[in-house]
């Protein structure tokens, strides 16, 4: 289609900050970006890495975000594991709103993080 | 229309929305986004949870609405398959709430809709969203709303003037249209109607819930009013509640009031209420003017304007015996038209129609002509007049098939006729204010029998035989008509004298009866015999021979001064009838005498023996009822052994002291109120012998 590419339309940076791993995403998070999101999370969970997940960058974020990070936040909690998620974009933060999850996410800045 | 085809893979969820982006352009950029979210949810639950190759999104962007599909070669199922797991279910959570409507089926797929009425707002379903309304779309959305409203929704802004109401609100108030309160002050609608708290007390436009957070109160609770409408006496009980907008500063700038109107419910509970009370106060007393006269004041003036309750009266005229009038100064009124103008019984229509059995007589709506064809005079017309007879009921006090008397209820405005319900409430009112002056007649009756019967059983003094000292003490258990089942009687025979106590068993009127048949029946056969155990026998088949069992507890203490081996001074012969045995108190030892033999009216067959006691001068014989021993204190009963500790402490007295002490002991030790009658004769031979 149009030599139309999703992966083209999606980012994921990593970077270190504090004793974290910052992971920052930019663009679009849908069904068909989150595969390489949700294995390096398992990755860095496994090793017990501190994480958060920077969603202020992206243009675009469905149910699937949504379940990602509540996975994660699952995760977190059954296995002792430091995992945040930053504020997020506007667009991001009125899903979340409008999903009725924005209240329960445990954010944390990520100053500086993905900027480059 | 526009479709697009999309392969069903992960890459399907950002094509469609391209396609969104290149198909519904037009859509204002928040809408736009709506739709984008949507469709991804849409296909990516297509490409997870569907099947075949390919998925295919349908969009139709009207004018009015943006209409989006997703069909797949699994969408001919028409469940939607939402995605299981705990963190599943927010894409169609998604689409629940952004869309102004959304649905499956085999045709359409999955679809949801976008209503175009704002340029930048979302759908109709976006309030749950909480994505704030806006614009033309959120004014639209709300007149259809608050017009659909069953509740009356008035808007006041700060000055109190209304500047909208809906269609609820006008029926409500009354009005012809809402223009008549668009614009008016707020004190101006108050004037219409007379309001009132639940406790009947006047409320003024300051206590209601509107003016209160006008001033600046926070959380007002609802309020429920009664309201009348004035011009017509209508009323209604309404519920108030009120929710303020306020500005950026915190100010209130409009107050929205809700208007629920719950009569059917309040008239309800009104009426449960009203029965509740009347039954209450006809369970509190047996004085059936005074319970009647507390019927007429609780149907006062919620029900009725003013109630009043006749009975069959002398002369042929209706005996007013209850009158309440929501404006007490007409209760002397009322009197006052009675007096002058008597309700003959011989009619055929109210009072007197249905104190000769008619079910009920109602006049729900009563004009001054049919008044004035009522009335005698023109002055007992402006007694009727003012008294208030707009809507009337007469019910019968109904009892037991017969009528006892009959209710009346009256309503004195136009606005507010009785209906079928409070026809079929003031019946049930009737019934059991009915049944309370049955239980009250009768009770009245039966009191007055038994305090007859219990003067003739109770001798006040007994005559002692020559040569004793006698006392006696009695005490009944129970309120006035509870006649005791103790008795104890003496009475002289051709060589002696014959000194009975017993104890019937049961209570009452009943128990009086028994009483007496066991008296006499005792005291005539002694006499005729002078043998107790004669007395018993006989006692026994007489009580044997009565339909119901009857049982009696009896000593018979024959007293001769003579005595039988000529030794001592006098001498006693005793039968026992299942009885407590009798004491004998002599020189400071209490002894028991005799046997006891079976109660009397237990068996047919029984034989009572006669034991014969010696008594010397200064003995006392002592005979009592159980109701002594089974008096209850503290932790115990009396028992035989405070008993005996007692006479053995005044062996000494005279019989009137050693009784008074006896009583008094009894008397300190009781706990809570007595449960048994109470019965003590004690003889004491003074000299030696008459």
């Amino acid at each position: 289609m149009d030599g139309f590419d999703a992966a083209d339309l999606f980012e994921m940076r990593e970077l270190r900050e504090d004793g974290s791993t910052v992971i920052a995403l930019a663009g679009e998070l849908d069904y068909g970006t989150v595969a390489q999101v949700q294995q390096r999370l398992a990755e860095l969970r496994d090793a017990g890495a501190p994480v958060v997940l920077d969603l202020d960058r992206l243009t675009f974020m469905d149910s699937t975000g949504i379940r990602l990070v509540l996975t994660a936040c699952e995760e977190a909690r059954e296995a002792d594991w430091s995992f945040h998620v930053t504020r997020g974009s506007d667009r991001v933060r009125r899903v979340l709103e409008a999903a009725q999850v924005i209240d329960r996410l445990p954010y944390r800045d990520a100053t500086g993080g993905g900027a480059g | 229309m526009q479709h697009r085809t999309l392969p069903r893979d992960a890459s399907a969820v950002a094509l469609a929305r391209r396609a969104v982006d290149a198909g519904a352009r037009e859509l204002g950029s928040e809408q736009l986004e709506v739709a984008r979210l949507l469709v991804s949810e849409l296909v990516t639950n297509a490409v997870r949870h569907g099947a075949g190759t390919q998925v295919k999104l349908v969009l139709d962007v009207g004018e009015r609405r943006a209409r989006f599909e997703v069909h797949d070669a699994g969408s001919q199922r028409p469940a939607l398959r939402a995605p299981a797991g705990a963190n599943g279910g927010y894409g169609l959570n998604l689409v629940a709430s952004l869309a102004s409507r959304w649905g499956a089926d085999p045709n359409a797929g999955v679809w949801f809709e976008l209503d175009r009425g704002a340029p930048d707002g979302a759908g109709s379903r976006t309030a749950a969203a909480r994505v704030p309304l806006d614009g033309a779309l959120a004014g639209q959305l709300l007149h259809t709303v608050l017009e659909g409203l069953a509740e009356a929704v008035t808007v006041t802004e700060e000055g109190g003037r209304t500047i909208y109401a809906n269609e609820a609100a006008v029926r409500l108030l009354r009005l012809a249209s809402a223009e008549e309160l668009i614009g008016a002050p707020a004190g101006d609608m108050m004037d219409r109607f007379e309001v009132f708290d639940e406790d009947g007390a006047p409320v003024s436009l300051e206590r209601l819930p509107g003016s209160r957070v006008r001033a600046g109160e926070r959380d007002v609770e609802p309020m429920l009013v009664r309201n009348v409408v004035k011009a017509t006496g209508e009323e209604r009980w309404l519920l108030n509640k009120t929710s303020a907008i306020v500005d950026e500063h915190g100010d209130v700038v409009r107050v929205v009031n809700v208007i629920e109107d719950v009569t059917e419910a309040k008239r309800a509970e009104l009426g449960q209420r009203l029965l509740a009370a009347a039954s209450e106060a006809l369970a509190a007393s047996f004085d059936y003017e005074a319970t009647l006269q507390r019927i007429a004041e609780i149907a006062v003036p919620m029900f009725a304007d003013w109630c009043g309750v006749d009975i069959p009266g002398a002369g042929g005229y209706a005996q007013l015996v209850a009158i309440a009038h929501r404006d007490p100064d007409k209760v002397a009124l009322v009197r006052k038209m009675r007096a002058r103008y008597p309700v003959p019984l011989d009619r055929t229509e109210g009072i007197a129609a249905v104190m000769q059995g008619d079910p009920s007589f109602v006049r729900h709506a009563i004009d001054d002509q049919q008044l004035r064809a009522y009335a005698q005079d023109e002055q007992h017309f402006d007694m009727l007049r003012e008294l208030g007879m707009a809507s009337v009921m007469v019910v019968p006090l109904a009892a037991g098939g017969r009528t006892l008397g009959t209710l009346i209820l009256a309503r004195a405005t136009a606005g507010r006729p009785f209906d079928a319900a409070d026809v079929e409430l003031a019946g049930e009112l009737g019934r059991r204010a009915g049944t309370a002056v049955l239980h009250a007649r009768t009770y009245t009756e039966r009191a007055a029998i038994a305090a007859t019967l219990q003067r003739g059983l109770r001798p006040p003094e007994l005559l002692a035989p020559p040569g004793f000292e006698i006392a006696t003490h009695y005490t009944a258990a129970g309120a006035l008509n509870e006649v005791g089942g103790d008795f104890y009687d003496a009475f002289a025979t051709a060589d002696g004298w014959m000194l009975v106590i017993g104890d019937v068993a049961g209570h009452g009127a009943e128990a009086a009866a028994l009483t007496a048949l066991a008296r006499w029946t005792l005291r005539s056969t002694s006499q005729l015999t002078r043998d107790p155990a004669r007395a018993a026998h006989q006692l026994n088949a007489t009580l044997r021979e009565l339909p119901q069992l009857s049982l009696c507890t009896t000593v018979c203490a024959h007293v001769r001064a003579a005595p039988a081996d000529g030794a001592a001074a006098a001498s006693v012969t005793l039968a026992n009838c299942g009885h407590p045995r009798p004491l004998l108190v002599r020189e400071g030892h209490v002894v028991e005498l005799g046997r006891v033999g079976p109660m009397a009216g237990a068996f047919d067959d029984g034989s009572w023996d006669c034991t014969e006691v010696a008594l010397n001068a200064g003995d006392a014989l002592v005979l009592y009822t159980d109701g002594v021993l089974d008096t209850v204190g503290e932790r115990d009963r009396f028992g035989f052994e405070r008993l005996c500790a007692t006479l053995e402490t005044a062996a000494s007295e005279e019989p009137d002291a050693l009784v008074a002490r006896l009583a008094t002991e009894l008397e300190a030790f009781r706990r809570g109120p007595q449960r048994d009658d109470t019965a003590i004769a004690a003889v004491r031979l003074v000299g030696a012998g008459a």
